[in-house]
C-alpha cells in the first residue's frame, strides 16, 4: 500500500495536499481505492454543482462508485469547496492507477494542518483496520 | 475466523481477503471486471468451501427432506440435483439449497455458509422420521469451475464423460487421481460449469491439477466480488440479500420450486398465498440515470412514495449498466414500469426489466 510521507490524511481515508495557506487538494488514498475496487463513477452532490459550496464537518458532498461498493465523500472539517476536478468525472478509473495524483476537489479549510493526520498516524490506522 | 483448505493458496496468490459468513475468503485477485469476463469467456475457479454440507441418510431421509423443503424431492433419481427452498413456519425462507440424491436413502444438502448451524438445528428439530442427520461441512472442500471452457479443463483430468453430463446431474468418481470426488454440473454464474466436492486433504492437489490442466484455456481464480456480479446478471437470489426469513418463496419468484403436490412445513399458508397473490414481488431493474443501487436503498414511485427496497445492486460488467433487484408492491411490479431508486437521497429513474439481465 502506497502512503506518501508529504501528505496529510483523514480517518476516513482521504489525503490532503497543502497548496496554500488554507487550501488543500483532496483525494482518496491507495487503501481506499483498493477497498472500493474498480471505480466506475465519481459524483458530486447536486448542491455543490449548484454553487452551494460551504460544507460542515460530516456533510456528504459526493460519492465514488465501485462495481460493488459505494464510497461516500465526507467533509473532514468545516470547509469551502473552491474547485472541482472536471477530469476525474471523465475517467474515474484513473483513481485506481494513480490515487495521489487524482485530486477530487480543492478545499479551503478553517483548521490548521496539525489537526489532520500525519503519514505516521494514517499508517497506524490502516494497520489497525 | 474459519479458514478453508485453500486459504494459504489465496494468500500466496495475493488475493484481497475479507471476512464472509465467518470465513476468511478471497474477494478478488486481479480485479472484478477481469475475473467476471474470464468466467463469461474462458474459465474461472472459485473456492466455495465455505458452503455447508449436511448429510441426510437412512430410513426416513426422503420423508424428512419432503417435510423441510418446498420442491418435490421424490422426483429425484440417484445422480440428480434439485434446487429447493427450506420454508420456515412464518412464511419466510430459512435457506435456499441444493438437494443431491446419492442413492436410495442417502442425500446431501448443500446450504449457505451463513446458515449452516441454523439449518442443521432446524433439520434436527424436524426429524421425527429417524433419519441420520450430520453436518459434514468442515470436512468438505468445494471448488466451482465455471465458464464455457470448464468442460475442456475437467475432461483432461477424468475418465468420466463430463461433456455428456446434463445440467443438474452429478457423478462420483476419480478426478485428478482423487478418489470419490463428487462432480456436479451446477453453478451460480449462468455459464456452463461444475462444482467439485472433495475431502479437505485433497484440496491443494485439486487446485493445482485444475490450474495445470487449464493453463491453455486462460484459467484464473475468481473471488466473491465477481461471483456476486455474475449471479446478479442472471437474476439469481442471494440469501441474506434477496431472500431471508421474512420473504416468502412466492414473493421471491421461487414458485417454480414450491410444489403443492406434497405437504411441507407451512405449505398451507403458501398455498393460500399463491391463490390470493402476494402484495410484493422481487423484480429486476435497470438504472436509467447516474448511480449504482445498493442493498437497502428505497424504491419510490413517481410521487416519491416508498414502494419497496433494493435487495442487490451492482454495475454489470457485461452490460456496462447499473442493475439491481428489489421488492416492490405488486401494482408497481410490471415489466416496463418506471420506478425511482433513492441513491444517496436522490431519486434516480429505473425501469423494471425481465430477468435474467443477460441472455
Amino acid at each position: 500500500m502506497l502512503v506518501p510521507k508529504s501528505l496529510y490524511y483523514t480517518e476516513n481515508h482521504l489525503w490532503l495536499r497543502k497548496i496554500g495557506l488554507y487550501d488543500f487538494c483532496i483525494g482518496i488514498t491507495d487503501f481506499a481505492q483498493k477497498e472500493i475496487g474498480e471505480i466506475h463513477l465519481v459524483e458530486f452532490s447536486k448542491q455543490i454543482n449548484e454553487q452551494v459550496n460551504i460544507l460542515t464537518k460530516g456533510d456528504s458532498y459526493g460519492a465514488i462508485y465501485g462495481i460493488n461498493k459505494t464510497f461516500e465523500l465526507i467533509a473532514p472539517c468545516d470547509c469551502k469547496i473552491m474547485e472541482i476536478n472536471p477530469n476525474i468525472m471523465i475517467k474515474p478509473s484513473h483513481i485506481n492507477t494513480d490515487p495521489y495524483n487524482c485530486w477530487l476537489v480543492i478545499l479551503s479549510i478553517d483548521i490548521t494542518a496539525d489537526k489532520l493526520l500525519t503519514y505516521e498516524d494514517y499508517i497506524q490506522i490502516t494497520n489497525d483496520f | 475466523m474459519k479458514k478453508t483448505a485453500f486459504n494459504a493458496i489465496h494468500h500466496i496468490l495475493g488475493a484481497k481477503m475479507v471476512e464472509y459468513s465467518g470465513y476468511e475468503m478471497p474477494v478478488q485477485y486481479k480485479g472484478i471486471n477481469y475475473e467476471h469476463e474470464t468466467v463469461r469467456n474462458n474459465v474461472g475457479v472459485f473456492d466455495v468451501s465455505h458452503m455447508g454440507e449436511i448429510s441426510v441418510k437412512g430410513k426416513g431421509s426422503l420423508e424428512l427432506i419432503q417435510k423441510i423443503t418446498s420442491n418435490d424431492a421424490s422426483k429425484l433419481t440417484p445422480g440428480k440435483v434439485q434446487y429447493s427452498c427450506m420454508p420456515n413456519d412464518t412464511g419466510g425462507i430459512i435457506d435456499d439449497l441444493l438437494v443431491y440424491k446419492i442413492s436410495k436413502n442417502d442425500y446431501l444438502l448443500v446450504v449457505n455458509a451463513s446458515n449452516i448451524q441454523k439449518d442443521f438445528d432446524w433439520i434436527k428439530s424436524c426429524n421425527s422420521f429417524g433419519a441420520e442427520v450430520s453436518n459434514i461441512s468442515d470436512s468438505v472442500s468445494l471448488l466451482a469451475v465455471q465458464g464455457p471452457k470448464s468442460v475442456e479443463v475437467l475432461q483432461k483430468l477424468t475418465d468420466i464423460n463430463v461433456r455428456e453430463m446434463d445440467s443438474y446431474t452429478f457423478t462420483i468418481g476419480e478426478l485428478a487421481h482423487i478418489p470419490n470426488a463428487l462432480i456436479s454440473a451446477t453453478g451460480y454464474t449462468g455459464e456452463l460449469g461444475f462444482e467439485i466436492y472433495v475431502e479437505n486433504k485433497y484440496a491443494a492437489h485439486l487446485w493445482d491439477a485444475i490450474f495445470e490442466a487449464g493453463k491453455n484455456e486462460g484459467i484464473e481464480p475468481v473471488g466473491l466480488a465477481a461471483r456476486d456480479t455474475l449471479r446478479l446478471e442472471m437474476g439469481y437470489c442471494l440469501y441474506g440479500n434477496d431472500i431471508d426469513d421474512f420473504t416468502s418463496p412466492l414473493e421471491a419468484g421461487l414458485g417454480w420450486v414450491t410444489k403443492f403436490t406434497k405437504d411441507f412445513i407451512h405449505s398451507g399458508f403458501l398455498k393460500i398465498q399463491k391463490e390470493k397473490g402476494t402484495t410484493k414481488k422481487l423484480v429486476g431493474f435497470e438504472i436509467k440515470g447516474k448511480g449504482i443501487p445498493r442493498h437497502h436503498y428505497e424504491v419510490l414511485d413517481e410521487n416519491n412514495q416508498i414502494i419497496g427496497s433494493v435487495t442487490s445492486g451492482t454495475m454489470s460488467p457485461t452490460l456496462k449498466k447499473a442493475i439491481g433487484m428489489g421488492y416492490v408492491s405488486i401494482e408497481n411490479a410490471k415489466i416496463g414500469s418506471e420506478i425511482f431508486v433513492n441513491i444517496r437521497n436522490r431519486p434516480v429513474k429505473a425501469v423494471i426489466v425481465k430477468t435474467p439481465f443477460i441472455k
